[in-house]
């Protein structure tokens, strides 16, 4: 402004008032458009998780394994009777019951069961299951198993499936 | 009196080397702002346009980042030897989200090729499905790893794009 004013002239290109106006604005519009762009990544965590205290164990199992008649060559599905123990601290809410039968299998991988029951802790819970009983896709017709796998869920705004889950390598 | 006049008159001349005695100027201060104003606009959106690159879109699903969606995914993968090139694989999703498809790195002697395959496992189901797995120049991979991939919405369009949940890699060797 000085040297402006050493050329002689009273005009001025941009007040002080209006440079500051501008310098603020432009500030105000890059706080907002990092806030909107850095807010994305810092929302607080509410995904809901089973709690590391959800246990269910394999308390006891008996496996009867398919058998096929040698005159007729009729083929009688064997069965997996089980019994479940709530070992942790909570109440869940069912479970998923898988199997397999390939031997080298290191997780279950056909479903006998979707849903359960709720078990409370310290409750069991006991079932037969036939081979013949996959509720879910892929369908497969089980002869024996190798494996059997329970994964618990809770009811908690929807259905949460939890991460720790019993796995049991069995001789059918 | 007449000698400060005078002096004031040199001081003048001095200053306006561009006029050259007249009183004409190059630019206006105003147009000179406006220009500089100008100016810095065009190079922030030159760099802007340059640095957009460098940071990768925001993919959401569920309204959060797809980056922490990727904690929730738990599978487990087994590869079932098949017939000639066509390889069977056991999927299960233990976690509490879709898997969109599967990514797969094979590797082979430090070279490595990577392929999507289409095999959408719903939250808690297992799936079943078959895979080419051979290299490009026709020979069998050493290892493999499997990522899952999700899909989400790129945030601000109305779009979708699948997320590849690089750190969640199960490595098999076939």
């Amino acid at each position: 402004m000085r040297t402006l004013s050493v050329l002689n002239k009273d005009k001025k290109a941009v007040s002080i008032i209006v440079s500051y106006v501008l310098l603020i604005t432009i500030t105000l519009s890059l706080s907002v458009l990092v806030y909107n762009w850095l807010k994305f990544y810092v929302q607080p965590n509410e995904i809901p998780e089973c709690s590391d205290n959800v246990n269910i164990i394999i308390q006891d199992y008996f496996c009867v394994p398919s058998s096929q008649d040698p005159y007729t060559g009729v083929w009688t599905h064997g069965n997996l009777q089980i019994t479940l123990k709530n070992k942790g601290l909570f109440n869940v809410s069912g479970f998923n019951l898988r199997v397999h039968d390939r031997e080298d299998a290191e997780f279950g991988f056909y479903t006998l069961e979707e849903g359960g029951v709720m078990m409370v802790p310290g409750g069991d819970f006991f079932q037969q299951y036939n081979f013949s009983d996959l509720v879910v896709e892929p369908l497969h017709d089980l002869r024996t198993i190798t494996i059997i796998e329970v994964q618990p869920f809770i009811e908690e705004e929807g259905k949460v499936i939890c991460k720790s889950y019993a796995i049991q390598k069995v001789d059918c | 009196m007449e000698v400060v006049k005078l002096k004031k008159k040199k001081v003048n001349r001095g200053f306006s080397c561009f006029s050259r005695g007249t009183r004409k100027k190059g630019l206006s201060p105003v147009i000179a702002t406006v220009l500089l104003v100008m100016l810095v606009l065009f190079l922030a959106a030159i760099v802007f346009l340059w640095a957009r690159g460098f940071i990768s879109e925001q993919i959401e699903k569920f309204g959060r980042p797809i980056e922490d969606q990727c904690k929730l995914v738990d599978f487990d993968v087994a590869v079932v030897t098949g017939a000639g090139s066509q390889y069977a694989f056991e999927v299960v999703n233990h976690g509490n989200i879709d898997i969109y498809n599967l990514e797969i790195k094979k590797s082979k002697e430090g070279n490595s090729e990577v392929s999507k395959f289409k095999f959408n496992i719903p939250a808690g189901k297992a799936a079943l499905g078959d895979a080419f797995l051979m290299m490009k120049d026709g020979s069998k991979p050493e290892t493999i790893t499997v990522y899952p991939a999700l899909i989400g919405n790129v945030r601000g369009k109305d779009s979708n794009k699948v997320f590849t949940c690089i750190e969640l890699g199960k490595k098999i060797t076939i």
